[in-house]
């Protein structure tokens, strides 16, 4: 397959979690920035009303990558293949995987099945660009900010033969360049706020317009306060319903490495 | 029986073993029978770290993991974590007892200003002193506690791992090892369980391994190789490369004198390489669940 010629703008979300609310200000926001966009992958996950995410995603026309939640819910499997390793996170992780599940129409099943585990690019300048959901090798590998040194990034790209890489998957935006002026970008999540207590969600911008790729993170604020009500009334757990309200994360913290934990409230 | 290969797919975590066999504690199911006087294995000198730091950064390391016996009888452990963090994440597995005021001011000056997390593991292995104290040696409780709150104190967040005995994963274990956290003044309490090998003194306690105690071609192909450690970490002593932290007693755990030597694959046909296919090597709990379906 061919790789898509983009221009020097590329806007870059993922993890929209069911906001639909945060969905529809992203790319409001989004397209007066960049004429192009893509999605990282997880529609579904702590909100509510999956079908709306799924549907907005495909009205709109973005290009998406599969998460691991699109795959398993497209392949009707029974867990959310988040990758958490503790059972406090797998609760959770269960219980807003199941809700997704089952309010998600077979047509939207079928078709998160079929989105591409990754999209390659090509920059204005001939960068080559990955996008991926997790990591390039895993769908559900988390790339932590504070667990990805220089060198071991570097050997994802050399891996993957790309200049750019860009994932989703933690929810905590970060980006690094290497040395050698290659980037790695962490888009964050729209779908619920960065465990820093602010109430609203960030995306990326790349910017390949200048000598060296860069990548700027942008806030979207939306009516938080309107999706809560709408949580409530699905009756979705009340702690995912505090995050979205207080910009804090109550839960899947233990997968948090120690740097990404002590800066949230629990 | 042929044991199957793990290939091997690259060093995501290269484990150090930085004090040797050499430990204060003398814990009953130590898998690598750990303890005061043992001379087993050399501890590595901080120019020795420093130099498979670099080999491990060729390698595109994504983490270093110390551990022992007990890695602050080295006297220069701050120091090696400090000379890791300004490069790769880093996780010292202690028994806490030897986290004075002093050590740790000495790990907060070589952490600050790193990208990069420092993990703290504090074996602990019950909720209760006695319990605890039975397994570890008399005073072992305390003291490590201890430890922990200071960390807490300097701002790192401690993670306490118990080996998981029996009944020793159950919700109402891990809530009461929370509860003795929190009272104990540490907010964030993080608790792993870690799955028991029945080799080093803990074969004497409890009889080793049966002989179909295995992993066989089908298993390994059913799992998946990536899911085991030793598909991605080796372990560095001062006899050399170990294929992993757990086989170290055995002789045919020895992968070469260089890390470069030992990045082939390894046969897994040791009763200890069933544990952690059952329950993965290290804390990974819910791996746990996946693969007991």
């Amino acid at each position: 397959m061919g790789e898509r010629v983009v221009s020097d703008r590329v806007a870059l979300f993922g993890g929209v979690y069911n906001n639909h609310l945060a969905l529809a200000a992203l790319l409001d926001d989004a397209s007066s920035r960049a004429p192009e966009i893509f999605c990282l992958g997880d529609v579904g996950a702590f909100g509510p009303h999956p079908d709306r995410s799924v549907e907005i995603l495909r009205e709109a026309g973005v290009p998406i990558v599969q998460g691991n939640y699109d795959r398993s819910v497209g392949l009707r499997r029974g867990d959310c293949a988040c990758g958490y390793t503790d059972p406090r996170d797998n609760h959770f992780a269960g219980l807003s995987y199941a809700y997704t599940f089952r309010n998600t129409s077979e047509r939207n099943k079928d078709f998160l099945a079929t989105l591409p585990e990754t999209i390659r690019l090509r920059g204005p300048g001939g960068e080559r660009i990955l996008l991926c959901h997790g990591s390039p090798r895993r769908q559900n590998e988390f790339l932590w900010e504070s667990l990805s040194p220089d060198p071991f990034l570097a050997r994802l790209l050399d891996d993957t033969r790309c200049d750019i890489l860009a994932v989703t998957h933690t929810g905590i935006p970060w980006k690094r360049r290497l040395p050698d002026g290659r980037v790695v970008v962490n888009v964050g999540a729209i779908g619920r706020p960065a465990n820093d207590g602010q109430t609203h969600v960030w995306y990326a911008v790349l910017d390949l317009s200048g000598e060296a790729p860069d990548a700027t993170f942008l806030p979207i604020r939306y009516d938080h306060e309107r999706l809560a009500e709408e949580m409530r009334a699905e009756r979705i757990v009340e702690p995912f319903v505090k995050t979205i309200e207080t910009g804090w994360w109550t839960t899947c913290l233990e997968i948090l490495p120690a740097k990404e934990r002590a800066r949230g409230m629990y | 029986m042929n044991a199957p290969d793990c290939p091997f797919l690259g060093l995501d975590s290269l484990w150090i073993q930085v004090a040797g066999l050499s430990c204060n504690l003398r814990c009953a199911h130590c898998f690598n029978a750990s303890g005061p006087g043992n001379r087993e294995m050399p501890s590595l000198a901080r120019a020795e770290v420093k130099s498979l730091l670099d080999r491990a950064e060729v390698a595109g390391v994504r983490d270093i993991v110390f551990t022992g016996g007990e890695p602050f009888l080295h006297p220069d452990m701050a120091e090696i974590a400090g000379d890791t963090l300004s490069r790769f994440p880093a996780t010292i597995l202690t028994n806490g007892t030897l986290l004075t005021k002093r050590v740790i001011e000495r790990l907060s000056a070589a952490a600050r200003g790193s990208t990069y997390s420092l993990e703290v593991r504090i074996s602990l292995d019950a909720p209760s002193e006695e319990e605890n104290d039975r397994i570890r040696g008399k005073g072992s409780f305390e003291r490590a506690l201890a430890g922990a709150v200071r960390l807490e104190k300097a701002g790192f967040l401690p993670i306490l791992t118990a080996v998981r005995s029996e009944e020793g994963s159950a919700p109402e274990t891990l809530e009461a090892f929370e509860s003795l956290l929190r009272e104990r003044g540490i907010r964030k309490s993080r608790v792993k369980f870690l799955p028991v090998f029945r080799i080093g003194r803990e074969e004497n306690r409890s009889g080793g391994y049966q002989q179909d105690e295995r992993v066989t071609a089908e298993m390994l192909e059913l799992l998946g190789p990536e899911q085991l450690l030793c598909s991605t970490a080796r372990m560095a002593t001062g006899r050399g490369v170990w294929v992993c932290p757990i086989l170290v007693n055995e002789p045919g755990g020895r992968m070469g004198d260089t890390l470069e030597e030992s990045f082939r694959p390894f046969p897994l046909a040791y009763g200890a390489c069933s544990t952690c296919y059952r329950h993965g090597a290290v804390c990974a709990n819910a791996a746990t669940a996946v693969r007991e379906e």
